[in-house]
């Protein structure tokens, strides 16, 4: 047998017991034979807060081991303080390699984006979710909102997106925009952008959602399909950032971040996905730009 | 945290669920479980498959129920997972080492757990093995699996695997999102998964 770097004494080997790991893998087991429907596990105490994405950090947890290197990023960003003492805490009870290359990741852990490049099949993003049910805003107790999912009684939802419509012109909804899995549950994306939710759809990568705080986790398996609520005269429509670009890399085809430079007094727009903005301006210096 | 022989509890359970997650989310790909099975002793009551994904899947918070001919099988599974052996109408996972008849197979697809509408995961997954697997045709039955997980159409062929196990899956999937997952195990450690969206065609059914 391989031996393993010892560790610190008082962690377990991916810091969790490994009853833990296995209600998480089952429940994960579940949840990807389920595309879409929130599946309930028990959400131990970690040593982070609530809210800093324990949910996303079990499940990596229950994955994570030799082979695997991990990337975490928070907003697209691999040195944000939440991402870093994540990767922190991970490597402290494994041996797993970190990068900041979503290519070179064989487990991403983010909250609220989708890397630029696409998840391969060889690669699993986990998601970090504040809030799972979808179903929250229109009806708040949770009794009634797993009825409504059992009985694919959506009518509510619907309601409040044409109100939005009625009211608005459009639909109101930014980030956590709802979708449909396998034309059966609509679920929360967690809060990425609407430029990340058609990423999700007939996809090659495997998407696994955990929300530590609400003891939920639910999956969006490759290749399945995942539709944004939208009215046929109201398509769904995602972020545009025409004539913009990032002041780092140029790149005009990735999502921005706007920013204010008060010493200048100007807006200006930046990768939100710091890795992919990194690796464009090491490609653009190669190439002797 | 090592059995006898080598299989790590942490590690090995850990590459197996790996393997089982990927199984699961790409419907009839084969993932090759012999490395794992392999660390197992030969003198263990158990196939080593349904040792393997025992060890990985179970635990006191679980049931399961095997169909075997080996009578101490049952009591050494359970010692090694702290899972208890329930009838099939109550196991969380069903292990069928046998070739059993199409009675039983009726029987025991009538029996097993498929969820509920508002808990639609509190349903069996049963883990069949079977002689061989194959991604390309051979012998056996050849299913032409399609779903969520899998680009269009995969081919999955499994040699000493009864077609009344389909005949029954379709009847106890029909009303998703309850129904039951498959897990299809060889005997030389090639697993594939057939959770309950996959749709399947086969001549044989
Ligand atoms: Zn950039």
């Amino acid at each position: 047998m391989a031996m393993h770097t010892p560790l610190k004494q008082t962690y377990n080997y991916a810091f969790l017991d490994e009853g833990s790991k296995k209600e998480i893998r089952r429940a994960t087991l579940k949840a990807v034979a389920i595309p879409g429907y929130q599946v309930p596990f028990a959400s131990r105490e970690m040593p982070i807060g609530r809210g800093w994405g324990t949910g996303g950090l079990q499940l990596t947890l229950s994955l994570i081991g030799d082979g695997d290197t991990l990337k975490v990023i928070d907003q697209g960003n691999d040195d944000s303080v939440n991402a870093v003492s994540i990767k922190k805490l991970v490597q402290a009870c494994t041996n797993v390699a970190v990068t900041t290359d979503a290519e070179q990741a064989t487990l991403i852990q983010s909250r609220h984006r989708i890397p630029e490049v696409p998840i391969r099949a060889d690669q699993i993003l986990v998601f970090q979710v504040p809030i799972p049910e979808p179903l929250r805003f229109v009806e708040p107790k949770e009794k009634k909102s797993k009825h409504l999912h059992a009985e694919m009684d959506y009518s509510g939802i619907w309601l409040r997106l044409y109100e939005d419509i009625v009211k608005w012109g459009k639909i109101s909804i930014g980030a956590d925009y709802p979708a449909l899995a396998h034309k059966r549950y609509i679920f929360a994306p967690s809060p990425i952008p609407r430029y990340d939710l058609p990423k999700l759809h007939q996809a090659e990568g495997l998407f696994l959602f955990g929300a530590g705080r609400e003891k939920k986790i639910y999956a969006i398996p490759p290749y399945t399909d995942v539709e944004p609520l939208a009215f046929d005269d109201y398509p769904f429509e995602v972020e545009h950032f025409e004539g913009c670009s990032c002041r780092l890399c140029g790149s005009t085809d990735s999502f921005l971040d706007e920013l204010y430079d008060e010493a200048a007094g100007q807006t200006f727009y930046q990768c939100s996905d710091t890795g992919y903005c990194r690796k464009c301006r090491e490609r653009g210096a190669q190439h002797g730009k | 945290m090592t059995d006898t022989k080598s299989f790590h509890e942490v590690h090995d359970t850990r590459r197996v669920y790996r393997s089982l997650l990927d199984s699961m989310a790409r419907p009839g790909k084969l993932h090759d479980l012999s490395p794992q099975m392999n660390s197992i002793p030969n003198a263990i009551p158990l196939f080593s498959g349904t040792y393997a994904l025992g060890r990985t899947l179970l635990d006191a918070q679980t049931t399961f129920y095997l169909e075997t001919e080996n009578n101490e099988a049952a009591s050494y599974l359970e010692l090694r997972t702290g899972s208890r052996m329930l009838a099939a109408e109550r196991a969380d996972y069903l292990f069928i080492e046998t070739q059993p008849s199409v009675d039983l197979i009726r029987t025991l697809m009538q029996q097993i757990r498929i969820g509920t509408l508002l808990e639609p995961e509190k349903s069996a997954t049963l883990i069949i093995r079977v002689r061989a697997l194959s991604d390309s045709e051979t012998s056996g039955i050849t299913m032409t699996l399609s779903g969520p997980g899998i680009k269009k159409r995969r081919t999955l062929s499994a040699d000493g695997f009864n077609p009344e196990w389909l005949r029954i899956r379709a009847a106890r999937n029909m009303e998703y999102p309850t129904g039951c997952d498959f897990i299809l195990i060889s005997d030389n450690g090639q697993m594939a998964a057939l959770p309950r969206t996959t749709m399947i065609e086969s001549e044989a059914v």
